[in-house]
């Protein structure tokens, strides 16, 4: 491979390998994101051509947009994030900053601990703690969480995506709905 | 009757845990409250509680509130006089601020109309009340400041562990109800400036007029001096108070939508199902699957299974005693036999001969594959010929097969 060769990108395999696995990168990803990040031109161009769609996140991370075959288990997280926030909320916690830097115990977790969060979570198809720790289990497949050990965990900044997802839904409720009319 | 002053602040000095509680009872205190929390405070040589109650009375400390019996609240020069030494600040309106600015301009006129007519002690009036509206609008106007950063840092450190919905709407309140009309007043439409330019071009002016009236003059300066002093700190204290109210009420109102947003989402998960949120669509995650390849976990498994693998007792050959001819002519064969058997009268009589085992179906392949093949010049006979096989009959004319010349 010539250095002029499109492909001729540091850690090329590597980064296509879990992008494509749907993983989010961020800063505490190391190597892989800063060799990302520094040639992200490239990368861009290459993946384009490839026929991927690699979004640079404004809260500085990146991932593989998806068009056809796509995570169901992207539900099951999402919803498991939905209870966390409301749960943050109720409590009178700053929920974005808790979110964020708190380190979150999989026994203290709220999801189980009402019947309302528990028929939420059976909706997603979790109904107990085995089934919570496979969400969280995909959280960090997926590069939204870090494990600290068995029980505990942060969230990584590619969670800002739950975020995102929680304010398309309310704009896409405050929205005007545009009424067709018959001609 | 008005109240001994000194009187007044002695009592007040002696009640003063009193009148700290009843200061934050908002909604108002009935007696049998001010009775309990005089047993509470009472020495010994204090009078009885109904006395102190008929003194709150008399010194204009406490009133009753007209819509109920015997409940009583802070009259509110008391309050006011608490707020200022206990920096509990009060917010005012904007829509005062603008009936002060109205009222600075009617005296402003007045001011006008006694210089035009040389009225000095007019003057001097207007130029008092001047002084006491500047004053109180500085007050009311630092005030505000206070009463903000206040409820900023109230919310900020959140004691009350108030739900993130709840502090929006305090903050949404702050920022609508005061700083956006302040903004407006200060900022956007410059009202506030304009009444005040007005009001120091009249000060100069005017005081031109009484330029000999050295004490009049002197109040002239000094009315030009607060008047300046008000606008630097107003200007000063509404840019703090934004400075203080804006980030908060940005991050809360993030927060807000972003509370909102996850509660509507669960609403609707609830009601209409999961598949309603679309969220396979919105957070678009990519699944990747090769199919028909060995994963590396079961590949690695074979490889290990290959490398300890033990060969068992080979498995002996059946040998029947009859060898069996292929029924399949094998195109290098036939070609060299026939060309070493040319020329030859009858190719398909000769296959026959020379192939006696094959079936029908591989005779005739090879006998196409010959006349393809031109291995040499072909003549057919003119009379037709049966060829009886076990499957059919052949009706052919027979095919000469000799070597090119």
């Amino acid at each position: 491979m010539t250095e002029t060769s499109p492909f001729a990108l540091p850690h090329l395999g590597e980064i296509f390998d879990v992008l494509r696995r749907g993983r989010h990168l961020c800063a505490a990803d190391g190597k892989l994101y800063w060799a990302l990040r520094e040639n992200l031109e490239g990368y861009q161009d290459l993946f384009h051509h490839l026929g991927f769609r690699l979004v640079v996140h404004q809260r500085d991370f990146f991932y593989f947009r998806g068009k056809d075959s796509l995570s169901p288990q992207a539900s099951r997280m999402a919803v498991f994030v939905f209870i966390l926030i409301e749960a943050l909320a109720d409590q009178g916690e700053p929920v974005v900053d808790t979110l964020m830097t708190r380190t979150f115990s999989i026994p203290d977790l709220p999801h189980l601990k009402s019947a309302r969060y528990r028929a939420y979570l059976k909706e997603a198809g979790a109904s107990d703690e085995d089934k919570l720790r496979g969400i969280v289990r995909q959280l960090e497949r997926f590069g939204f969480i870090q494990r600290h050990t068995e029980d505990s965990f942060t969230f990584r900044s590619p969670a800002y995506r739950f975020f995102d997802v929680c304010s398309e839904i309310l704009n896409r409720d405050e929205a005007p709905q545009t009424e067709v009319q018959a001609p | 009757m008005a109240a001994n002053p000194q009187s007044f602040f002695r009592f007040a000095a002696r009640y003063y845990r009193l009148l700290l509680d009843l200061f934050y009872r908002r909604e108002g205190f009935t007696e049998a409250d001010l009775r309990n929390l005089l047993e509470g405070i009472a020495s010994e040589n204090d009078p009885n509680p109904a006395t102190v109650i008929d003194q709150l009375l008399s010194f204009g400390i406490i009133e009753p509130i007209p819509d109920a019996t015997a409940t009583f609240e802070l009259t509110a020069p008391v309050q006011n006089l608490l707020s200022f030494l206990l920096r509990e600040h009060r917010l005012t309106s904007t829509k005062v601020l603008q009936v002060y600015l109205t009222d600075l301009g009617e005296l402003r006129e007045e001011l006008d109309g006694a210089a035009r007519q040389n009225l000095g002690h007019q003057a001097a009036r207007a130029l008092n009340d001047i002084a006491q509206l500047i004053e109180r609008i500085r007050q009311d106007s630092d005030s505000n400041r206070e009463a903000i950063i206040g409820e900023v840092i109230k919310l900020k450190s959140n004691r009350e562990r108030r739900t993130t919905r709840e502090r929006f709407a305090i903050i949404n309140h702050l920022w609508s109800r005061y700083l956006e009309p302040l903004r407006d007043l200060i900022d956007v439409k410059k009202a506030m400036d304009a009444s005040l330019d007005d009001l120091h071009r009249s000060l100069t002016i005017n005081g031109r007029t009484f330029a000999l009236d050295g004490a009049l003059h002197r109040e002239f300066s000094r009315c030009s001096a607060r008047l300046l002093r008000l606008r630097r700190e107003m200007t000063e204290g509404f840019y703090e108070s934004i400075r203080e109210v804006e980030p908060l009420y940005i991050s809360l109102k993030k927060e807000s939508e972003l509370v909102r947003g996850a509660s509507l989402a669960l609403e609707r998960l609830d009601r209409s199902g999961l598949a309603s949120l679309h969220l396979q669509e919105m957070m678009a995650i990519p699944v990747w699957r090769i199919e028909g390849t060995f994963s590396d976990t079961s590949l690695e498994a074979f490889i290990h299974g290959v490398k300890g693998y033990q060969p068992g007792l080979s498995i002996p050959l059946t040998v029947t005693g009859e060898i069996t001819r292929p029924e399949f002519i094998l195109p290098s064969e036939l070609y060299s036999r026939l060309e070493a058997a040319l020329p030859v009268d009858d190719l398909l009589a000769w296959l026959l001969q020379h192939y006696p085992e094959v079936g029908l179906g591989e005779l005739v392949r090879a006998y196409g594959r010959v006349f393809l093949r031109d291995l040499g010049s072909m003549q057919f006979g003119e009379k037709e010929r049966r060829y009886p096989l076990p499957e059919a009959t052949l009706v052919v004319r027979p095919m000469r097969l000799e070597r090119h010349l």
